[in-house]
């Protein structure tokens, strides 16, 4: 092989890394601003020390606006997430695309040296094939990589012109969405009902090969001081959460009463193994396979990096909130795998746990030392008569024998009711609270493989069934359910 | 706003409390006056002409949400300013009626 080859195309130039940065952190400090505003009006702006009609209706007009706020805080801050997961593939492609170019160079100059050399010799020619090959795998690289410049602009196109989750649940007709599709307008009308404002942070009922993740915050996720984030276990999917909303509920509405400014999430955000289900009569063979995932990890582990990520972007939204994760039965495991993969969480709270997995319980590295503790008292009171009294009873005599718990914890009315021994960290970061429960029961549907999800944001609270009638507002956003 | 239907006769507050409702919701609305001022309708070339469009499209959007909010929450302050006003002149006609 002979001559030389041409020059590839020099490759597309890549949109200005630095410039998109920039945005990036201008519209940040934007939605900084608009936190803060946020909370000036739910400490300051809101009917305190007078009461009547007038105050009623100013404490309506500032959850109104508070919740508006919020919405526009989810949803910068969803935007501004794509731009800089956006940001870093370029950061990665453009590294990527100055070692091919050198490479190619390099591969170039080497075949121009080979090039006069005499093909009288044995090696010339093998070294000349081989410097070739090098070559055309460098330029084919350079393809590939031009390929995943484009896949990666794709992915924030879609991410940007994404519609948001509100609008995707009020245009959801399809028939297959139908079981998800009821059961979160059920939350959201379980949270009117109640008068905890609710905000879909995610709709997406196509996630997890059609399990579907859905994630409601119950009380405004940006200005709360107090974050929870329930995350259940099998027999889960969006279609049962109405169910995992009961739960969340209830925390709120202690929290709530409490005065204490808090947020509590039902997040059904990773695929939680099903159980066999019979569809049409007959047994879906996806159920059985995914019902075989519960004997495993797999599905904790990769619902611990979607936990991880959810947080993570929580604390972003909202930096200063404490976070409380609760994880139930499968979702305890769920949790634990978090723990050991990065969660940002200040306290972890295991109810009814199977265990918290080979990879979590042996870890050298892991940041969680269980001891001792009552703290899961937090979570719930067994209901008389369930199993989990006489243990909850136990967990209350450590409380009183160790003292360590020197708050008195609310008992809230969980449907999970708590019992039984309780474990606390010492003073790492995220502290554990572990202690069994009796399982819920819950509805089910079809499930099956794990896809790989990321929150999107938006908001929704419709309007109380008792409440007065309010203006219809239709923004692009598709906040219009006010 | 819901608050302008509300009866001022029906009113019985503190006006002190209204106003500083009134001055909590200028707060309010001067943050969100800073936000959107850092966060200027930019020019987003940078991002190429494939995202380019739909990223001003996104952040376009967002501004026009905002504004709507920081309308909705001047109104507000107006609001309370106005009940702080007519609740003062409730506490002062009583007070001139018991001499």
């Amino acid at each position: 092989m002979t001559g030389l080859p041409g020059h590839p195309a020099p490759p597309p130039a890549l949109p200005e890394i630095e410039a998109i940065d920039a945005l990036v952190h201008h519209w940040q400090r934007g939605i900084d601003q608009l936190v803060s505003a946020d909370v000036t009006i739910r400490t300051r702006g809101v009917a305190t020390g007078w009461a009547g009609p007038a105050a009623t209706a100013a404490t309506r007009a500032g959850d109104s606006r508070s919740h508006d706020l919020a919405a526009a805080v989810l949803n910068g801050t969803a935007a501004i997430r794509s731009l800089e997961e956006w940001s870093g593939h370029l950061a990665q492609l453009r590294a990527e695309r100055d070692d091919l170019l050198i490479r190619i160079d390099a591969a170039g100059a080497e075949l121009a040296r080979l090039a006069p050399m005499p093909d009288n010799t044995f090696a010339s020619p093998v070294l000349r094939t081989r410097a070739w090959q090098q070559h055309r795998d460098l330029c084919a690289d350079l393809t590939s990589w031009q390929a995943r410049v484009s896949k990666a602009e794709s992915g924030v196109i879609d991410a940007l012109a994404a519609p948001d989750p509100v609008d995707a649940l009020e245009n959801d007709s399809a028939p297959r969405h139908q079981a998800a599709a009821e059961s979160t307008r059920r939350a959201l009308a379980e949270a009117a009902a109640a008068r905890i404002p609710a905000y879909l942070l995610s709709y997406e009922p196509d996630a997890f090969g059609g399990d579907g993740e859905v994630v409601i915050a119950f009380g405004d996720p940006v200005a709360a001081s107090h974050t929870g984030v329930v995350v259940p276990g099998i027999t889960n999917d969006a279609a049962t959460i109405d169910v995992q909303s009961l739960g969340a509920l209830s925390i709120e509405a202690a929290a709530t009463a409490r005065s204490t400014r808090a947020c509590t999430i039902a997040w059904m955000g990773y695929d939680a193994p099903s159980h066999p289900a019979l569809h049409g009569g007959r047994l879906d063979p996806r159920e059985l396979r995914d019902l075989l995932r519960t004997t495993g990890e797999g599905a904790a582990e990769d619902g611990g990096h979607e936990l991880v990520d959810f947080v993570a972007e929580t604390r972003a939204a909202n930096p200063h909130t404490d976070v409380t994760v609760i994880g139930h039965s499968y979702g305890s495991t769920t949790a634990a795998h978090a723990a050991i993969d990065g969660l940002t969480a200040d306290r972890l709270v295991l109810l009814g746990s199977p265990g918290l997995g080979d990879g979590v319980d042996r870890s050298p590295t892991s940041a969680c030392r269980l001891v001792p503790s009552s703290s899961a008292r937090l979570i719930g009171t067994p209901s008389p008569g369930s199993a989990g009294r006489t243990a909850s009873r136990d967990a209350r005599s450590r409380h009183t024998e160790s003292g360590w718990a020197t708050t008195p914890r609310r008992q809230t009315s969980v449907p999970a009711a708590s019992a039984g021994r309780a474990v606390r960290a010492s003073t790492s970061t995220p502290s554990i609270s572990w202690c069994s429960t009796t399982t819920p029961t819950s509805r089910r549907t079809a499930r099956s493989p794990t896809t790989s999800r990321r929150w999107s944001s938006a908001s929704n609270r419709p309007p109380s069934p008792d409440a007065p009638p309010r203006a219809t507002h239709s923004s692009a956003s598709g906040l219009s359910t006010k | 706003m819901e608050i302008l239907h509300t009866d001022p006769d029906q009113i019985a507050v503190p006006f002190a409390e209204l106003a500083a409702a009134a001055r909590a919701w200028d707060d309010a609305g001067r943050q969100i006056n800073e936000g959107l001022g850092v966060t200027p309708a930019q020019d987003t070339s940078c991002c190429g002409p494939q995202v380019g469009p739909v990223l001003a499209a996104r952040l376009a959007r967002w501004r026009r949400d905002v504004t709507g909010i920081n309308s909705a929450v001047g109104d507000q302050a107006d609001a309370l300013r106005a009940c702080a006003a007519a609740s003062a002149m409730a506490d002062a006609d009583v007070a001139r009626r018991f001499g």
